[in-house]
């Protein structure tokens, strides 16, 4: 069996389920008429948020969203080193260090910067 | 599992990726330093950024003579050594135009120095990889400062379009290189660039290949993926602008002699000849109607990277044509770096402050008020036109005779037809600057334009070098001769191994059909 097959299952089941469940939702989701509780956006059960979707809010909601992802990414990292850590043995220690020092640096900047404070 | 990690094998690591560490440390060094000192003291910055970039140059050279063993992920052989090189003196010519045009624009940041050389370090890397993955490190090292970069006048419309846009296109050209990588190594089972060529080649790596290639072409600005350009070099800073229409315009040439030299398979050969042509006409031609000068200057660079991409192609012969070709492409890339960035100095100087001017009606009749600066802009739009005495036409004779001795005639002849066109609009600029009658509204309340210290330095010394490049070409052209050598260190030699000096070659140019020999010249280069 070729090793690329269920790659290939994979397409065509991931196509069916997208054709199908739009064609699904054409056939019986389409709403006749509608009241209030129909047209609000759904947000997970609960009352929507009262006003213009459109709001705008700070974008140090997007700064502090990037750097967590940043540094959260790269502390994943550690979790591939610790499970070789043995094999690597100094080597490995110094390498993560160098990784850490660097990711220091940039933590550094942006604690200087100022992007960690709200105001 | 037990990894040999020798002090001897972490020491070659080390050294073999020098060039881009040292000048990356350099760089989160001038990043700490903005962050951390207090801003009177920025104005040091360029100067330690200089710094950085010449221990980086030297740290280069020192490297190249310790690690010589391939790693299997980078080299330093002699290609990258003078690749390296060029990418320096980019980055420092580079810093030194800034200098004065983020200050006078406010864009002055610590930030800025150290995203120009981070770029340039990711350039290095691209140049030095054996290995698709060290490629895509080096790209996204080069490509992100370079968006943000772009929209460094971030209180203005257009940087910010011209961030966006280059952000968008470029992290979708990076996708069709990490997925062409992906494609390769599924093909081949390895993502060093020479094992996945050397493979019995399918549809898959063919594929893989291809997006590589598309990747690369977008960088560069080859034509079916130049759109981005003309929007994002008028929207960017003009430093920036002609930071990256140099630097990131060598790192794809770099990246693609890195693909190319271990043997593409003749089926390639077609596309990028194709490719070339195409990029020459085409950026010549709609370079003719622009109205504005810095999109006009990126008209131009497309139709400069169709000529580096014919040099390349030379690299598919033998190993003389190959070093032909690439001593052709890595001394274009060193003349294009000089003459653009006067080019782009020049605009900045004109613009002035607040970069109100930049449409090329703003430059009529300019030669009355400052004929010196008019007189820079020329000698540079010439250079870039291939004009003798300056380097630019000895560049590009260099290119077209590689071409010619490669066995692309074809291409050759629609090179120099397609800069007979770029002439017409090189010379287009000039005449206005100096014939055409400044419009009599303004003339009273603009004083003449002068240039500040700094850039009557830097226009002086590339305006200098410009010509003394081209004087000397022979020497200029030696050195990167030698950095071609280790790309085609694999090839087949040619039966016939007559190698031709600068001056040989432009005799063989020109009374090719009277098939005049001047073998007698032949040691010249070689001595």
């Amino acid at each position: 069996m070729n090793p690329y097959l269920p790659i290939l299952f994979m397409l065509i089941i991931a196509t069916a389920f997208a054709v199908g469940a739009l064609s699904l939702a054409m056939f019986i989701g389409r709403p006749k008429g509608g009241n209030e509780r129909k047209l609000a956006p759904y947000e997970c059960g609960i009352e929507p948020v009262v006003g213009e979707v459109r709001e705008r809010f700070p974008v140090k909601f997007y700064l502090v969203a990037m750097l967590f992802i940043l540094f959260d990414i790269e502390v994943i990292f550690l979790y591939p080193w610790a499970v070789v850590f043995r094999q690597l043995q100094v080597f490995g220690l110094i390498e993560m260090g160098i990784f850490l020092a660097i990711l220091l640096l940039g933590y550094m900047y942006v604690w200087r910067v100022g992007a960690l404070e709200w105001q | 599992m037990s990894i040999d990690l020798t002090t001897e094998f972490i020491k070659q690591n080390l050294w073999v990726s020098a060039p881009v560490w040292s000048l990356a440390a350099a760089a989160a060094l001038v990043l700490l330093v903005g962050a951390f000192r207090p801003r009177s003291t920025h104005s040091l910055l360029p100067a330690l950024g200089l710094i950085g970039v010449i221990v980086s140059g030297c740290v280069t050279v020192h490297a190249s003579q310790i690690a010589t063993a391939p790693l299997g992920m980078q080299s330093i052989d002699s290609f990258t050594v003078v690749f390296d090189l060029i990418i320096l003196i980019a980055t420092a010519i580079g810093i030194i135009i800034s200098s004065p045009y983020v200050n006078r624009e406010s864009l002055a940041r610590g930030e800025y120095y150290a995203l120009m050389m981070f770029s340039s370090s990711g350039a290095m890397l691209m140049g030095a990889s054996d290995n698709f993955i060290m490629m895509f490190l080096g790209l996204e090292l080069l490509s992100i400062p370079l968006y943000v970069l772009s929209g460094f006048r971030r209180l203005e419309g257009i940087s910010q379009e011209a961030a966006l846009k280059y952000f968008l296109l470029g992290s979708f050209a990076s996708a069709f290189f990490v997925y062409g990588t992906a494609l390769v190594f599924a093909a081949t089972g390895t993502t060093s660039i020479a094992a996945a060529l050397a493979a019995n080649s399918g549809a898959m790596l063919t594929m893989g290949v291809g997006m590589v290639l598309v990747a690369l072409g977008f960088k560069v600005a080859l034509v079916p993926f130049h759109m981005w350009t003309p929007d994002v070099y008028e929207g960017a800073p003009t430093s920036v602008t002609a930071f990256m229409s140099v630097v990131a315009k060598a790192a794809g040439f770099g990246g693609l002699a890195r693909i190319v030299a271990p043997g593409l398979s003749p089926n390639w050969h077609l596309l990028l000849w194709l490719l070339a042509a195409g990029t020459m006409i085409w950026g010549n031609l709609i370079a003719i109607p622009q109205q504005n000068i810095k999109r006009l200057l990126a008209y131009s660079s497309i139709s400069h990277a169709g000529y580096i991409l014919m040099g390349l192609l030379t690299l598919s012969r033998d190993s003389v044509a190959g070093v032909d070709g690439m001593s052709a492409v890595l001394f274009y890339l060193l003349v294009y770096t000089l003459m653009n960035f006067g080019a782009f100095a020049v605009v900045i100087v004109f613009a002035g402050s607040g970069d109100k001017a930049e449409d090329i009606d703003d430059y009529r009749g300019i030669a009355r008020r400052s004929p010196l600066l008019a007189a820079l802009m020329s000698v540079f739009l010439l250079s870039l036109a291939g004009i003798p005495p300056f380097a630019g036409f000895f560049g590009k004779l260099f290119l077209f005779s590689a071409a010619v001795q490669a066995g692309y005639p074809g291409l050759a002849v629609i090179a120099v037809l397609t800069s007979v066109m770029g002439v017409f609009y090189y010379l287009r600029v000039t005449v206005v600057m100096f014939m055409e009658e400044e419009p009599a509204s303004g003339v009273a309340d603009k004083p003449s334009v002068s240039a500040s210290p700094t850039y009557g330095f830097v226009l002086g010394a590339l305006a200098a070098l410009v010509i003394v490049v081209g004087i000397l070409a022979a020497p200029v052209l030696n050195w990167t001769a030698g950095g071609a050598e280790s790309l085609t260190a694999g090839r087949p030699a040619a039966s016939a191994s007559v190698r031709y000096c600068a001056l040989c070659r432009l005799q063989r140019f020109i009374s090719r059909p009277f098939a005049f020999d001047c073998t007698e010249l032949r040691n010249l280069r070689y001595r």
